[in-house]
């Protein structure tokens, strides 16, 4: 396993009181696996990213425990972590248009990454983000290396930063909602662009997205989160031929269709993380839900191999009563 | 040349050139410049030597500007005086914008108490009018050159820490400080690289509105007998001196005063046009 991720919690101490913004998330990813981690805005998937990276903000209170190429990286001295980021472990923000440096050239900033880490020459830096431009189909590597990031596209901004995030061979690269702030034409390029380059690397990618069709397109293995929690994780294929999960069933009926049909929302809004309801906590918006779901928090358990689901009236009943919900 | 400059430079020097406000008082400030730079080529007499029997001359073919009670040439005085000035203002808002943007910007990465005690303190300097905090320090630490350049940098100093706090408070919250953490960058690589380049615009302008100011300060404060010594030539210190013949002999303060005017002015004007052309909303 590259990276195992055991009852990770998350909190905030804040005036309205204590945010649980991951509650007892377990999960593990393979060496060139992509897990989606799909959830709504809140669920606490970005939270999930940043942890892992070591980036959440200093009054965050981080419990349980984050394996990486076996180094325990919840108790990591600063200083190290400092060289396992942009390195082993790398980022793509959501935000293109301010995630670069204004002052800095691409060529600077990616050649920066370079000789943060590794010992070598400025042209031996240079190369290597020439290569990588192309490798992300920047039209004209050289040219973008010398230009400022505003003189650039949304779109392009994203490819180079998908190269800089891909140039030192990571282990692990966590996308955090990276076409979310992209026009929709320009979405696909770069979901296929990350498809096909998925390929090429030898890196795990953690894929984070609020959009289930993004996450098909890139996953091998999803897992829905739904405030702080995960509800269900499977292979991609059995998520959206079998989904169990009466919250993904409702992710899954609220994507518009290309074939027509009714797109049904799912009733209610995400509950607060401050004081979440009790037992499950999407029992008030579930349409399942009975008075054992209001009392005890359902536990993820493995329903068919690797296909996990936190339901109580899901688990151990096999495929559940639900599924001709599709 | 500007073919050289990457397009957004050149835009930006193309609006600057475009701007009134700059064009003006870019002219004066680069007149008041080289006067200060040039006074010992083209002042006509020694500005410390007068000649007594000249004593109070008005304007004549001799002295264009007159000369004052000891007979010096008012023009030269001038002269030289835009170079104290010069002095004295550069010299004093450089030290309080390189001291003000790392007080600032370190306070304002490193937040926490530090931030909160250093945010006190220069409010309390901030508490005091402009002139009484450089009149308290010049009172205290005597008159002199150097003295008017630590008085006038002091206060001064406070203005710029706020500036650059507040400034690098938004630019901390950008989205590429983060991603500059998630590439491994240190602290100090990030603080030198990415929050203080891209906080100094702000600086900029404020810190030409400060070199008017300044001048200024320094004038009052050798008006008051607490700056520049004699007989070193100083506007301020110039008409302090006129006081006595204020109606009979006016040329004498007239001219260091429209000096004085114009070169405020000059000032004045860059920044407001600089102000005009860094202000990021006009961007786009």
């Amino acid at each position: 396993m590259l990276l195992e991720v055991n009852d990770l919690r998350v909190s905030y101490h804040t005036d309205e009181g204590v945010v649980r913004a991951v509650d007892g998330i377990t999960l593990s990813l393979d060496r060139r696996e992509t897990l989606a981690v799909v959830g709504e805005s809140g669920s606490g998937k970005s939270t999930l990213a940043l942890a892992v990276i070591g980036l959440l903000p200093k009054t965050a209170r981080v419990e349980g425990s984050i394996r990486f190429l076996d180094r325990e990286l919840t108790t990591l001295r600063e200083e190290e972590f400092r060289r396992l980021r942009g390195d082993r472990i790398t980022i793509v923000f959501q935000e293109p248009m301010t995630a670069l440096n204004p002052v800095f050239t691409i060529g600077r900033f990616m050649r920066d990454i370079y000789l943060t880490h590794r010992e070598g020459s400025e042209e031996e830096a240079l190369s290597l983000a020439r290569e990588w431009l192309s490798k992300v189909k920047v039209p004209g590597p050289e040219k973008v290396l010398n230009s400022y990031p505003h003189e650039l596209s949304g779109g392009m901004r994203q490819r180079v930063l998908i190269a800089s995030s891909l140039m030192l061979e990571p282990d692990l690269v966590i996308m955090d909602e990276p076409t979310s702030a992209l026009d929709v034409s320009v979405q696909a390029q770069i979901l296929r662009l990350i498809a096909e380059l998925k390929s090429q690397v030898d890196a795990s990618f953690i894929f984070i997205t609020h959009n289930l069709g993004v996450a098909a397109a890139v996953g091998d293995r999803v897992a829905v989160m739904y405030a702080g929690k995960v509800v269900e994780t499977a292979s991609k294929r059995e998520i959206f031929s079998n989904p169990l999960h009466p919250y993904t069933k409702g992710l899954l009926k609220a994507v518009p269709k290309v074939s027509g049909g009714e797109v049904e929302p799912i009733p209610g809004t995400v509950p607060s993380l401050v004081n979440p309801p009790s037992g499950c906590r999407f029992h008030p918006r579930c349409p399942l839900a009975d008075g054992r779901c209001a009392e005890e928090e359902p536990a993820l358990t493995e329903v068919e191999p690797g296909h996990w689901v936190a339901c109580h009236r899901v688990s151990g009943m096999g495929s559940g009563p639900g599924t001709g919900g599709e | 040349m500007l073919m050289e400059l990457d397009p957004s430079t050149r835009r930006t020097l193309r609006r600057a050139l475009r701007n009134r406000n700059i064009r003006v008082g870019g002219v004066i400030v680069a007149a008041f410049v080289l006067m200060g730079l040039l006074a010992p080529f083209i002042a006509p007499y020694d500005p410390t030597k007068g000649n007594l029997r000249d004593s109070l001359l008005p304007p004549c073919p001799k002295y264009p500007f007159g000369t004052d009670f000891a007979g010096r040439d008012i023009l030269s005085r001038v002269i030289w005086g835009a170079r104290t000035s010069l002095i004295v203002s550069t010299v004093s808002v450089f030290i309080a914008v390189v001291a003000g943007i790392l007080v600032g910007g370190l306070s304002a990465y490193v937040g926490g108490w530090i931030d909160e005690v250093v945010t006190r303190i220069v409010d309390v300097m901030l508490s005091f009018p402009d002139i009484l905090l450089a009149l308290f320090v010049a009172a205290i630490v005597g008159p002199g050159l150097e003295n008017v350049i630590v008085a006038v940098a002091l206060y001064n100093f406070p203005q710029f820490v706020r500036i650059m706090r507040g400034s690098a408070l938004q630019v901390k919250e950008m989205e590429y400080v983060e991603a500059a953490r998630a590439i491994g960058e240190s602290n100090a690589s990030i603080f030198a690289r990415y929050l203080l380049p891209n906080s100094l615009a702000p600086i900029v302008v404020h810190a030409t509105l400060r070199t008017a100011a300044s001048i200024l300060t320094a004038a009052g404060l050798s008006f008051l007998g607490l700056g520049v010594q004699p007989p070193i030539p100083e506007w301020g210190q110039m008409m302090s001196d006129a006081r006595t013949y204020l109606v009979t002999a006016p040329h004498v303060w007239v001219f260091p005063g429209i000096a004085l005017f114009i070169t405020v002015l000059g000032f004045n004007l860059l920044g407001d046009g600089l102000n005009d052309v860094l202000n990021p909303k006009m961007e786009v």
